[in-house]
């Protein structure tokens, strides 16, 4: 039964069908095509800090923070830590310096002083 | 290893282009309304840019052609939700009756000479056009959908498995059917093979 049925030909007509179509159909179509464009998901490279400069210019910002937003956050707060890590080494240093000073002035040296 | 180019916009431009109007008359087939099937085609474009815009050119076919199914079946979905509450508000509402239409009345009366004369090739390519449309819309949508999708589209059982999300024997199927309905309809309307 298969053979019975041209689908060649069937496609033909169909094909032939779709340059009958009214002018205002074709209007419709081509504008959904050029809503569809606008909104076109591009992926491409985002410059490092550009959104320091205000340029928010990219088609997706559903998240409160673009990806370089959050690099720099966290190089802020690996900086923030490490500084705080070497404030409070010096903090501990010149309390010990403090602590021997006071030690020899009153003449009370710990016996750490002599063991070395 | 093979560069995997992705879809520029002229390139997805064009795609859309080339493909709009067969989802269009696809739509139509399916939903038998232009206005329906043209806000159909658009959410397809809409959801295909937006979500796989980009996406490697030689994907898009599928792709698009999946939304669009499944924007179809959206549809269907509401209709049917909506068909129901129509039933049991009884609503007003005069709905139009497709199978009132004969596609015989649009073919020529030799006798008639009110008509504008025509190629006799043109105008058996429209008639037969005309005969051939309504049958489709006719089918069983995933008949149809399966129909279209081989013949129309060019795709292989395969890619139509995957675009109707089912297996590919249910896709031959589908296809048998189709054109076993498809055949009867057009002898029954005395269309002959020899005519195709």
């Amino acid at each position: 039964m298969n053979s019975e049925l041209n689908t060649q030909k069937i496609k033909a007509l169909l094909n032939a069908a779709t340059t009958q179509l009214s002018p205002e159909i074709l209007d419709t179509l081509r504008m959904a095509r050029t809503r569809a464009l606008d909104r076109q998901r591009i992926r491409q490279p985002v410059p490092v800090l550009a959104w320091l400069g205000g340029n928010h210019s990219g088609q997706h910002e559903s998240h409160h923070f673009s990806k370089p937003m959050l690099w720099l956050m966290g190089v802020v707060l690996a900086a923030s830590l490490i500084s705080g890590i070497l404030v409070y080494q010096n903090y501990l240093i010149e309390h010990e310096i403090i602590d021997v000073d006071i030690a020899i002035l009153t003449g009370d040296m710990p016996i750490n002083v002599f063991l070395d | 290893m093979g560069v995997i180019k992705l879809a520029s916009r002229i390139e997805l431009s064009e795609f859309l282009a080339s493909t709009e109007r067969r989802a269009y008359k696809q739509a139509l087939f399916a939903v038998r309304d232009e206005h329906v099937a043209l806000d159909i085609v658009q959410d397809a474009m809409l959801k295909l840019a937006e979500k796989y815009g980009d996406k490697p050119l030689a994907e898009l076919p599928m792709l698009f052609q999946r939304i669009l199914q499944n924007t179809i079946r959206d549809f269907y979905r509401r209709q049917k939700v909506r068909s129901m509450w129509t039933t049991l508000m009884s609503s007003l509402i005069p709905q139009h009756d497709q199978d009132d239409i004969d596609p015989l009345e649009s073919l020529q009366d030799d006798n008639n000479n009110s008509q504008s004369p025509r190629p006799d090739a043109a105008l058996a390519q429209s008639q037969l056009l005309v005969i051939i449309e309504l049958e489709l819309a006719k089918l069983p949508a995933r008949q149809r959908e399966a129909f279209l999708l081989r013949y129309w589209e060019d795709m292989d059982t395969a890619e139509t498995a995957a675009v109707m999300g089912c297996s590919e024997g249910s896709v031959k199927t589908h296809c048998s059917r189709a054109t076993h309905a498809l055949a009867a309809a057009l002898r029954s309307k005395g269309v002959t093979n020899h005519e195709f």
